[in-house]
């Protein structure tokens, strides 16, 4: 064990902590704009952690280079993105929580292979997209689907297959059927 | 080392399942938006894993580098949608 393997360790460990104490945010915390913290700082500080660490691990070279950038970009657009959304939902009036007691408790399931697990999120989105009422529900849920089946496919090793799944199933598709919503009118109202 | 990573990783795809709660019960429409782009993010971290295991981060890297220009691009759109949305009915229209 190298000093180099010990502190990409701890950096990664790190990351997946930060991720972890970021998702129960999301689940845990009362409103939409507190939520938006959990993803917006707690996210953005685990994933720079634990490419930090994948720098240190693969060294001195190009990848580690592009990891950099990824970095970069990460940083600078998750919060843009996260305050992009919390201002939409402002200017919407949405209105911010105030304190009132409501518990929740969570399952967590422990499942001992990647694939099983993304398998089960990718029927639970699959389900969800088909049964929910609201269209914009079920278009964020289709390319939460997709998103899933190309994870499987990366998993499963096919990566060009996972690639264009990723383009056409949750970016193209998605930003296609959201103008379609946009530019068609709505009888229901969310 | 290897064997950490495979365990990263599934602990990763553990807590990708976490927010998927939220975008099933989300009270609001901006809720679900959010943890679909947490989950996004999450899975371009468990992109960058599978290529450390399968030794070919070279190739993965680029992919992970598209997803999170993807996940940014879909959020950005339904924050301008729903942006659109609010100013509509701050008219009264």
């Amino acid at each position: 064990m190298v000093l180099k393997d010990i502190l990409s360790i701890i950096f990664i460990s790190l990351g997946a902590f930060f991720m972890f104490i970021g998702s129960l945010g999301l689940i845990r915390l009362p409103d939409f704009y507190s939520r938006a913290h959990a993803t917006g700082k707690v996210d953005t500080l685990a994933i720079i952690l634990v490419i930090f660490g994948l720098v240190i691990y693969e060294g001195f070279s190009v990848n580690s280079a592009k990891l950099i950038i990824i970095i970069t970009f990460v940083a600078l657009t998750n919060p843009t993105a996260t305050n992009a959304l919390a201002r939409a939902a402002y200017r919407f009036r949405l209105r911010p929580w105030f304190k009132k007691d409501k518990s929740k408790k969570i399952k967590k399931k422990m499942n001992w292979e990647i694939e099983i697990v993304l398998f089960i999120c990718l029927l639970i989105a699959a389900f969800v997209s088909l049964y929910v009422k609201n269209l914009l529900t079920a278009v964020i849920t289709l390319s939460v689907f997709s998103f899933f089946t190309a994870l499987i496919y990366i998993a499963m090793g096919a990566i060009d297959v996972g690639f264009t799944e990723a383009v056409v199933g949750a970016g193209v598709t998605g930003v296609l059927l959201i103008i379609t919503i946009y530019r068609t009118s709505r009888r229901s109202s969310d | 080392m290897h064997m950490f990573f495979i365990y990263v990783s599934v602990i990763l795809s553990v807590i990708i399942f976490i927010p998927l709660y939220r975008v099933v019960t989300g009270p609001t429409i901006y809720d679900r938006v959010l943890c679909s782009g947490s989950i996004a993010t999450s899975s371009m971290v468990l992109i960058l894993m599978v290529g450390v295991i399968f030794n070919r981060i070279d190739m993965f890297i680029d992919i992970a580098m598209a997803y999170s220009c993807l996940n940014f691009i879909g959020v950005i759109v339904f924050a301008k949608y729903l942006g659109t949305l609010g100013s509509r009915r701050k008219n009264g229209t």
